[in-house]
């Protein structure tokens, strides 16, 4: 196996020591509490280990909307605690639903977990998950039209067209990122082509979605300025539609709250946020845009959090995984490198960590220490929200 | 022996589209296989379009030649696909009908449809528009009236033996979308008694260039189908391919009665539907295509004189095969959605006519009072083969799903009988009097990996017309007809799920049927230089199918599509009575040296129960219908020289704007946001013959170069450009 190079290893542990430690502390709040209640066990999680974060809890920002409500925010709508739909039927649960049922849907008498690192699935479940995430109005529609706001818009900025998309690939992220990625894996998986495990273009298609999941929110919480249904849209590409205490969870926070429930509890405080934000400011195009970013960006903080520590989570298995298992955890990790390269160069030591993301997209598998260091680095990178 | 003959006169005869009413134009010596176009349109509100007119104004389709008929407002969705409106209904809410043979099979889908579409404007003889509900002649669909085509015939005289042929061919040109067509066609007689006209065609449309982007009424912007290329002008999702061919072969078997034998095919590959190429937010080579559309229409009849007591019958045997196969293209993706309907339909009818007897008044007869029957039974039986599939285009692997867009194997049958007696009272006073019963029954099996429902269903159906004309002076008439529609729903409204223009759409296997009556009032005056035709009428619809929203929890199970649909459509029967109003004039004006001028102007305005208003005793506020055309009409200037071979006329088309959207309209895209601009253009014709063999026609539309949409359409009207024919007939 070829070594990383030593000098990139130092980079990477000295930009993870030049982070600055969060300061955790307890969180008082009710939500808090019942979000640590949430049922992570291993049948509704990533089976990549225990909750990270169940000794320690995150701190809100003071301008942050959390339960108790301070004076930070004015009173709402969202303070009885539950995110309170503008519309009762939100297509999005749909498409969380339809990511779960690629999952584990177990039609015709199928193995359970597609997206199971331990196991390689065969050419008839590649076939029935492509099925289920090309369903008319599904997964697939959404990913082909999926913009990412952290950029800027281009002057045109319709990401249907294959001019816009080709030159913003970065805005256009749905179909100038994810759906290559997504369709390359279908296919490899669908044939068998290539020498990786099949099990590795099911991570590749995990990540991808879930890199979906996480851009979503996001730009729906900016449209819902002008389409008020929107947030809710937002709220269900996070939660798939579930209450944040209930014990079955979906789509990414399915994966976040077992790992920290603490910034699952952070994120849903960030969806409370944004439909505070639309209940204060009701107009049918929103006029209060402060508000409107300050909810968006405690909203964001949350979620960026929530994908970086599903990647460490699986930086961590792959340190102690070997073979199939092992390239699996690095194809997820690396298919999320360039969402998280993003989010790691406003950091201390962002672009040392940039490259130690970049070289998981190497030919090679890391080795239980730099997937270590990189994990490390990554979590201190981008700390609880 | 070859003897040419060339129908000058049908040539040049009675090219005054809207204004024909009434009339059916003789070309020459022609027997004609149909006896019909008398008892089922006297003293009805119709408008026929006679075969000179559809040479005249060249029309890209069967519906598009109804574009000036008052009354009529003629939708697109693709290029491809044209359904005409009338009196605010249109699709599976008006009867087609070709030559006596339903065209409206159990598939039909709400709102507008492509199938008249299917039917070349090249083949046909004439197109008779009867407007107002119409049940009793045609039964189901006969909402909001029929549209009824007539092909051309084989000529066939009596007096000539041997072996006659004419052959015919033309060639057309149209620059706004390309288009390059042609067909050829040979009209022989063998012997006395047996006549027959072959023929084939075919067009290649290419993208239609239309005069740039319409605008909404509300916010200015353009609507969001369909996605123009570069050149802010010429339209993704249209062009398409087309051929046809026809064989027609009447036989004399007496003076007065003849059999009939026909065949009618249409084929069009690769049209895509504009709304949905790419659909609204999906990547911009995403698309629905249309890759087959087929129609296969074969039938027998008996049709003519059977003795003095019946002087019109006719028997007819039918078969139809309409074959659709659809592909949505994804092409990012590395998927195609694949969709396959099959419906083969039987068809008999037997209608007669008798002869008009005279009555008695008192001891003694009386001329002036008369009494003629019409009587006629029918049947028709649909059944349906369905299927989706789909395709993963980089691995070559194809899965199917277990239902299509309609429940494999249903059935869908429909039987009734009429009769209608017309009542002479008195010479200048006539009434008309009718009724029907029918029947239909629709069945379909039950899959439940989709969650569908099997359907057993039946409707019987009474319907009912009274219609009086009273003829003051030989040159003014005045009617006042109450006709009764109704329309059992079909295949589609039933079983179907599809992604229509506003959202997922899904079946209710518990709809009723809709029930209309038409109340018209009329007046035609016909003097040497002035023909007039004025009506006016109410229609009312109760239990009218409508989509409702729908809620997530309401999809049927097992249906993700309808889970994560942005919206969601059910067919209801609406609780309560929907009304649409309106009138339609037709003026044409004679001025010396042979210089004309017509004019039509039609108006609707339509409104039902709030389909999405919750049950309330407070009765919630009516909502406009769906789709109604605005206000809209022609004005036409036409010189026609008698001393001249040719004709030219300056045609201007309008509309008014739309703003009254029903619900479900406002998350049409095919609907600006707000409604629909109104528009204007202008239009030139003429045609010129030379020498006995050729003709050629030419338009010169949109001259202005106007932008503009017909409200309801995903398709922009053409923009400035030529339509040029030759016709060459020996």
């Amino acid at each position: 196996m070829r070594q990383r190079p030593t000098w990139l290893l130092a980079a990477l542990l000295a930009a993870a020591c030049e982070t600055p430690a969060p300061a955790p502390s307890p969180r008082a709040d009710a939500g808090l509490d019942s979000a640590a209640s949430v049922d992570a066990s291993a049948d509704q999680g990533p089976q990549d280990g225990p909750p990270t974060d169940a000794p320690r809890a995150c701190m809100a920002r003071d301008d942050d909307y959390r339960l108790p409500r301070t004076g930070a925010w004015m009173p709402c709508v969202s303070d009885r605690g539950a995110y309170a739909r503008f519309s009762t039927s939100t297509s999005t649960i749909a498409r969380v639903e339809a990511f779960e049922r690629m999952h584990r849907d177990p039609v015709g008498g199928r193995p359970l977990g597609f997206f199971d690192p331990a196991r390689d699935p065969s050419f008839e479940e590649f076939t029935f998950a492509r099925t289920i995430y090309l369903e008319p109005e599904g997964l697939d529609s959404r990913v082909s039209r999926r913009s990412d706001e952290h950029y800027p818009a281009p002057t045109v900025n319709d990401c249907r067209m294959d001019a816009v998309r080709m030159a913003n690939p970065d805005y256009c992220v749905g179909p100038a990122r994810l759906l290559p990625v997504l369709t390359e894996a279908f296919r490899a998986g669908q044939t068998g082509a290539g020498a990786a495990p099949s099990r590795v273009h099911a991570a590749r298609i995990e990540a991808a979605l879930l890199w979906f999941f996480y851009v979503s929110p996001y730009k729906e919480s900016q449209t819902c300025a002008t389409t008020q249904a929107d947030c809710d849209s937002a709220w269900a590409y996070y939660t798939g539609g579930a209450p944040p205490d209930a014990p079955t969870q979906l789509g990414l926070a399915r994966y976040v709250a077992a790992l920290e429930p603490g910034t699952h509890a952070r994120i849903f405080d960030g969806l409370l946020a944004l439909r505070c934000w639309r209940d204060l400011d009701p107009a049918p195009t929103a006029t209060d845009v402060a508000l409107r970013e300050r909810a968006r960006a405690q909203l964001d903080r949350a979620l960026t959090r929530g994908v970086v520590a599903v990647t460490v989570a699986r930086l961590r298995a792959l340190a102690t995984a070997t073979g199939p298992e092992a390239l699996a955890h690095q194809a997820f990790a690396a298919t999320l490198g360039p969402l998280l390269e993003r989010a790691v160069l406003t950091s201390p030591g962002g672009p040392a960590l940039r490259d130690g993301l970049r070289a998981l997209a190497g030919t090679s598998i890391l080795t239980p220490s730099e997937a270590r260091a990189l994990a490390d680095a990554l979590d201190r990178a981008i700390p609880c929200p | 022996m070859l003897r040419g003959l060339v129908g000058g006169v049908g040539l040049w005869a009675l090219p005054l589209t809207a204004l024909a009413q009434g009339v059916a134009p003789s070309a020459e010596t022609v027997v004609r296989g149909s006896p019909r176009g008398s008892s089922e349109l006297r003293g009805r509100s119709f408008t026929t379009v006679p075969r000179p007119a559809l040479e005249e104004t060249l029309p890209r389709s069967t519906p598009d030649a109804l574009r000036t008929v008052p009354g009529v407002s003629v939708q697109q969705t693709a290029h491809g696909q044209a359904s005409p409106y009338l009196r605010g209904l249109t699709g599976q809410q008006v009867v087609h009908v070709f030559d006596g043979v339903r065209l409206n099979n159990g598939t039909w889908r709400q709102g507008p449809n492509q199938y008249l579409f299917t039917v070349d404007p090249a083949t046909l003889d004439r197109v008779e528009v009867v407007r107002g509900s119409a049940s009793t002649r045609w039964g189901s669909d006969a909402l909001g009236g029929a549209v009824l085509v007539y092909p051309v015939e084989p000529r066939l005289d009596s007096s000539r033996g041997g072996l006659t042929l004419h052959p015919r061919a033309w060639t057309r040109y149209g620059s706004a979308d390309t288009t390059f067509g042609g067909r050829a066609e040979l009209d022989a007689q063998l012997g006395r008694s047996v006549a027959i006209l072959v023929g084939g065609g075919y067009r290649d449309v290419g993208l239609l260039e239309s005069a740039g982007a319409t605008r909404s009424p509300l916010t200015g912007r353009p609507p969001q189908v369909p996605l123009l290329e570069g050149d802010g002008r010429t339209q993704r999702g249209t062009g398409f391919r087309e051929g046809t061919f026809d064989a027609r072969v009447v036989a004399r078997l007496s003076p007065g009665l003849h059999a009939v034998a026909a065949v009618y095919g249409y084929r069009q590959f690769d049209a895509p539907r504009t709304d949905q190429c790419p659909p609204p937010y999906a990547p911009e080579r995403e698309c629905l295509v249309y890759e087959e559309q087929f129609r296969t229409l074969a039938y027998t009849a008996l049709r003519g004189s059977a003795g003095t007591l019946l002087p019109e019958v006719d028997l007819t045997a039918s078969y139809q095969r309409h074959h659709e196969r659809r592909r949505r293209d994804r092409p990012l993706s590395s998927a195609v959605n694949g969709f396959l309907d099959d419906v083969d339909t039987l068809g008999l009818s037997f209608r007669a006519s008798t002869r008009r007897f005279g009555l008695s008044a008192g001891d003694r007869p009386t001329a002036a009072l008369g009494l003629r029957w019409n009587l006629g039974v029918d049947a028709q039986r649909d059944q349906v083969a369905s299927s989706a599939w789909i395709t993963f285009t980089d691995v070559s692997v194809t899965r199917p799903y277990s239902r299509g867009q309609y429940l494999d194997g249903a059935l869908w049958l429909q039987a009734g009988a009429f009769t209608e007696v017309e009542l002479d009272l008195h010479e200048r006073l006539f009434l008309r009097v009718g009724g029907r019963l029918s029947a239909v029954g629709a069945q379909a099996p039950g899959d439940p990996e989709s969650g569908s429902r099997g359907v057993q269903r039946s409707y019987l159906a009474p319907v009912a017309r009274a219609g009086l004309e009273f003829q003051p002076t030989g040159a003014l008439s005045l009617h006042a007809n109450l006709d009764q529609g109704f329309r059992a729903p079909n295949l589609d409204d039933l079983t179907a799920r599809q992604q229509a223009g506003p959202g997922f759409q899904f079946e209710n296997p518990r709809l009723d049927a809709e029930r209309s009556l038409t109340a018209e009032l009329g007046l035609r005056t016909r003097t040497r230089p002035v023909q007039l035709e004025l009506w006016g009428w109410a229609l009312a619809l109760d239990g009218a199918v409508t989509r409702v929203l729908r809620g997530a929890e309401e999809c049927p199970p097992s249906t993700p599509q309808c889970l994560a649909s942005w919206s969601r459509y059910q067919l209801v029967n609406a609780t309560g009575r929907s009304w649409i109003y309106g009138g339609e004039l037709s003026l044409k004006v004679l001025f010396p040296r042979d210089f004309s001028f017509l004019a039509t102007l039609a108006y609707a305005w339509g409104e039902g129960p709030d389909p999405s208003a919750p049950p309330s005793p407070d009765n919630p506020p009516p909502v406009p219908l769906s789709r109604i055309p605005p206000l809209n009409g022609t004005a036409q200037v036409r010189w026609q020289p008698r001393s001249l071979p040719l004709m030219t006329a300056l045609v201007f088309r309008w509309a008014a704007e739309q703003t009254r959207l029903a619900p479900a309209d406002r998350g049409d895209a095919r609907i600006p946001e707000g409604g629909t601009a109104g528009w204007a253009v202008l239009d030139l014709r003429a045609s010129v013959r030379v020498g006995q063999h050729l003709r050629t026609n030419l338009v010169l539309e949109n001259l202005l170069d106007t932008p503009y949409r017909i409200h309801g359409s995903s398709i922009n009207g053409p923009g400035r450009g030529v339509l040029l024919s030759l016709f060459a007939a020996w």
